[in-house]
């Protein structure tokens, strides 16, 4: 429930927040988010790059209507369905580490 | 310890953050910052533009003084509503932002030598050059010259003020996708940058001056044999006005006095414009045309771009109303129609920029001598913020003559494009387009300084005329061929020809004008000029245009596309009654061919190599020099040798002990280059229009096409037909045309090349002159821009 909750939280502030401000806005919130509700060390890091990458993918999806993403094949020469692919792994990436890095360093409750 | 975890992971973290935020080199390739550009709220994914995403958009500004409105029609070209000239040339530059403003930047950051600011020290060395070759310093000069007219300046100053309204209004989401892949930001435009793109225009049309390897061949021929391998004149040419000519104002019998060499020149990296670039224009009165009105054509070739080199526009105010098409960066329409006239342009190729000695009086090089005495020369020093460097000092030396373009050699560059504007040259094209009778266009044109072009024209009064326009050197004879003695301001230009003196006729007897960069008059004209001129598709469209016939529309699209070479049916006319009879039996492609370079042709790749071959073993003397810069000897002058002469000197071929003649050359050529394998033209040509960037994701994949550089068509590999036009004048002109690309420069855009596969089979678009908003039938949005007081 927890889980969701961060997944949902993290997935919609993601976009409101990108379009104000910079891309990596994602660390700070993420970060910010697993210290405040603890999950593990492995639902830090999975929860984020899940909500994270699938926020990008969905907004790519949404915004470009292929045209871009030829470019982008023809560019770096990989697949051109690739590429949204490659651009939500970064995002994703970059949240997990930082939820990961917010869930260990919040010390653990004390008994 | 899972703190230190913690702090371990938010350590590489950040790290990552950092290289995603950093620009990076790998494998030798630049890559942007990868989640700036791969984002999608403000990355590269912002530039998608879906064919039905447009919607209409609604400003405010202060710089209108009423509403304008500007409307995109099914081609996406925009036709601009305006109640006063200034108003529809802010929302001009606007929309000339909005759709092309990479382009317009980078085509300004080029001739200003500030390419490295933004691409990296790669490009250091370009921008030294086109520093040294005093671009930056020719644009001051004409930004401090169009001051002398403010009231007419303000024409330019709201045209930079509507693209400063864009480029202010922009988020850096929606910049260019360009930028966001070199990583950085437009900045600012202004008057000079339009200046900017003035020059960068001469540069490419009034840059090419072979005054060092000129010399260098002097050196090494002498004299006679210089007058055979580089002769001034073709005979052959039907030059643009045939004249008669006024008398003898200017007596051109001096020679000039040239520097003869001691030691041959190497070659010094100066930016020239290219050989073998080819537009043509002409104009037929209605005794000619089926429509008994005047028809108009022009196409202008460039080296070809994405985005394209081009922009099509239409203006209405209470005024005029017209269409055509505009280069990026400056006001008004270049080429194109309003309801009573068409007008177009060719380059000229006069040579307007010579280089002259300088003998320095010291070590330093800081004073040199003229007429006798000591000048000082100007120190001017040029600073480049190159990305990732510290700043770059480069201190360029400028004489009277101008800047010293290569420290390693002493000449100086005298070029007509350094030279303050005595007119107000800005409003050429804006002027040009309101105009309605031809004396109101000369006057209007009359400011025109540089590059020199042959401005054709033609109206729905019967009348037609073509004026060679532009400022043009008075020279002595011989001047500017070869490197000048620059000891004596005698030995220079010695003013210019006045402006009713230039090459021009109107509504001539034989019913037409016609210019295809060819010379422009006969040697009868009393003024001395040599340049870059090019006779064969000036031929070939008089050889049509003469005929006793009437032309229609579809004649003229027939001629502008045009692969017919009458440098091969001349040239094979005398190679192949020399072939032997075994070489002659291989010899059926070539015997067979109407000498069409059309795309699925095997012929025409055959003939060039052969010919290629043919030329370096004639003129093995030059091409044999491989250590000293020479000249290529043009191939009218070998076309007419071989007419004249079947056993010249020229053809013994120095390093055989025999003694050849053209006979044994034909031969031996023929039978070097008919084992090779031969495909068509267009699989040979590999055409293809490569981005500003040179990306090929950006850029065109290869295009079947025929044409060359001695055709009507002058199709290269990248060089080629960068518009058509065609308009049939009468009460509402009929137009045509067509252009290699598309409106948009965003590469992500339908509309960014949408027009190559039509362009390249010689299709055109119907072009209607649309006087009221309500007759564009299918808009796909517009922009309102309204007053905000």
């Amino acid at each position: 429930m927890k889980n969701s909750i961060v997944f949902l939280f993290l997935f919609t502030a993601t976009i409101l927040c990108s379009f104000v401000f910079p891309w990596w806005i994602i660390a700070p919130l993420t970060m910010a988010f697993t210290y405040a509700t603890r999950p593990s060390a492995t639902a830090g890091f999975t929860v984020p790059f899940l909500a994270i990458f699938l926020a990008w993918a969905l907004s790519i999806y949404f915004i470009d209507n292929g045209s871009v993403q030829t470019l982008l094949g023809q560019l770096f020469r990989i697949p051109a369905f690739m590429t949204p692919l490659v651009a939500s792994l970064l995002g994703g990436f970059v949240a997990g580490l930082f939820g990961c890095a917010g869930s260990l360093i919040r010390p653990k409750k004390s008994l | 310890m899972r703190k230190i975890f913690g702090i371990i992971l938010l350590f590489w973290g950040l790290a990552f953050v950092y290289f995603l935020q950093s620009t990076h080199t790998i494998a030798g390739k630049p890559l942007p910052p990868l989640g700036n550009f791969l984002n999608p709220y403000s990355g590269v994914w912002q530039n998608a533009e879906a064919p039905d995403s447009y919607g209409d958009i609604a400003l405010n500004s202060s710089s209108v003084a009423q509403e304008v409105r500007i409307i995109f029609d099914e081609r996406m070209v925009p036709h601009i509503y305006a109640e006063n000239l200034k108003d529809a040339l802010f929302a001009q530059g606007y929309v000339e932002a909005y759709h092309r403003l990479f382009q317009m930047d980078i085509s300004t950051r080029s001739p200003a030598g500030r390419l490295s600011e933004v691409l990296g020290p790669n490009l250091l060395k370009y921008d030294k050059k086109q520093r040294r070759l005093g671009l930056s310093y020719a644009a001051d000069n004409a930004v401090r010259s169009w001051q002398q007219f403010p009231d007419l300046l303000e024409n330019v100053d709201a045209y930079t003020a509507g693209i400063n309204y864009y480029i202010e209004n922009l988020s850096p989401a929606h910049y260019p996708m360009e930028y966001k892949l070199l990583d950085f930001a437009p900045t600012a435009w202004n008057n000079r940058r339009c200046a900017l793109l003035l020059k960068a225009m001469s540069q490419t049309l009034a840059g090419y001056e072979e005054d060092i390897e000129m010399s260098n061949a002097f050196k090494l021929l002498g004299k006679d044999d210089f007058k055979v391998v580089y002769p001034l004149y073709n005979p052959k040419d039907i030059p643009v006005i045939e004249g008669p000519y006024i008398p003898l104002k200017y007596k051109n019998i001096n020679e000039a006095v040239v520097e003869e060499l001691s030691i041959y020149l190497p070659k010094i990296g100066r930016p020239r414009s290219p050989e073998g670039v080819g537009s043509n224009n002409w104009a037929i009165s209605g005794s000619k045309s089926e429509t008994g009105n005047p028809l108009l054509a022009n196409d202008p070739h460039l080296a070809l771009s994405l985005p394209s080199t081009w922009y099509e526009i239409a203006i209405t105010t209470p005024d005029f109303s017209a269409h055509g098409v505009t280069l990026l960066g400056m006001p008004g329409i270049m080429i194109g129609f309003n309801e009573n006239i068409a007008w177009g342009e060719t380059n000229v190729g006069h040579d307007v920029s010579d280089y002259y000695t300088v003998a320095w009086t010291d070590e330093n090089r800081t004073s040199y001598m003229l007429d006798g005495k000591a000048t000082k020369a100007t120190l001017k020093i040029e600073s480049y913020t190159v990305k990732g460097m510290k700043e770059v000092l480069d201190t360029v030396r400028y004489t009277a003559w101008g800047p010293i373009v290569d420290d390693s050699i002493n000449l100086a560059l005298r070029w007509l494009v350094h030279d303050e504007a005595s007119t107000p040259e800005f409003m050429t094209f804006v002027s040009g387009m309101t105009c309605n009778t031809y004396d109101e266009y000369l006057e209007a044109t009359g400011t025109f300084q540089a590059p020199a072009q042959n401005f054709i024209y033609a109206d729905n009064h019967n009348e037609i005329g073509l004026r060679i326009n532009g400022k043009l050197p008075i020279k002595t004879y011989g001047e500017g061929v070869m490197i000048g003695d620059g000891s004596s301001t005698k030995n220079g230009w010695q003013g210019f020809i006045p402006r009713n003196e230039n090459p021009q006729e109107r509504n001539p007897t034989r019913g037409y004008v016609s210019s295809s960069n060819q010379w422009s008059t006969s040697t009868e004209y009393p003024y001395f000029f040599n340049g870059n001129f090019e006779g064969y598709r000036g031929r070939m469209a008089h050889s049509v245009l003469s005929q006793d016939s009437t032309f229609s529309i579809a004649d003229m699209k027939a001629l502008q596309n045009s692969n017919y070479s009458i440098e091969a049916e001349e040239a094979l006319g005398i190679l192949l009654p020399l072939l032997d009879s075994s070489n002659l039996k291989q010899a059926s492609l070539l015997s067979e061919w109407n000498f069409e370079y059309n795309a699925d042709a095997k012929a025409p790749p055959l003939f060039d190599r052969w010919f290629a071959a043919l030329e370096q073993m004639i003129w093995d003397e030059i091409f044999s020099e491989t250590t000293i810069a020479l000249p290529t000897p043009d191939t009218w002058v070998t076309i007419n040798l071989m007419e004249s002469s079947k056993d010249h000197p020229f053809y013994d071929i120095q390093a055989t002990p025999y003694t050849e003649n053209l006979k044994d050359l034909v031969n031996a050529s023929f039978a070097a280059v008919i084992l090779l394998p031969n495909a068509t033209l267009g699989a040979t040509k590999k055409a293809h229009i490569p981005h500003l960037t040179r990306l090929p994701a950006f850029s065109s994949d290869t295009i079947h096409i025929g044409g060359t550089k001695r055709a009507l068509n002058a199709m290269q590999q990248t060089v080629g037909p960068s518009w058509r036009m065609i308009v049939a004048l009468g009460e509402n002109p009929e137009a045509y045309g067509m252009y290699p690309g598309g409106q948009s420069g965003n590469p992500a855009s339908a509309y960014y090349m949408n027009k190559i596969d039509a362009w390249a089979k010689g299709e055109y678009d119907r072009i209607p002159l649309a006087t009221q908003p309500e007759s564009i039938s299918s808009p796909i949005f517009k922009i309102t821009i309204s007053n905000e007081e």
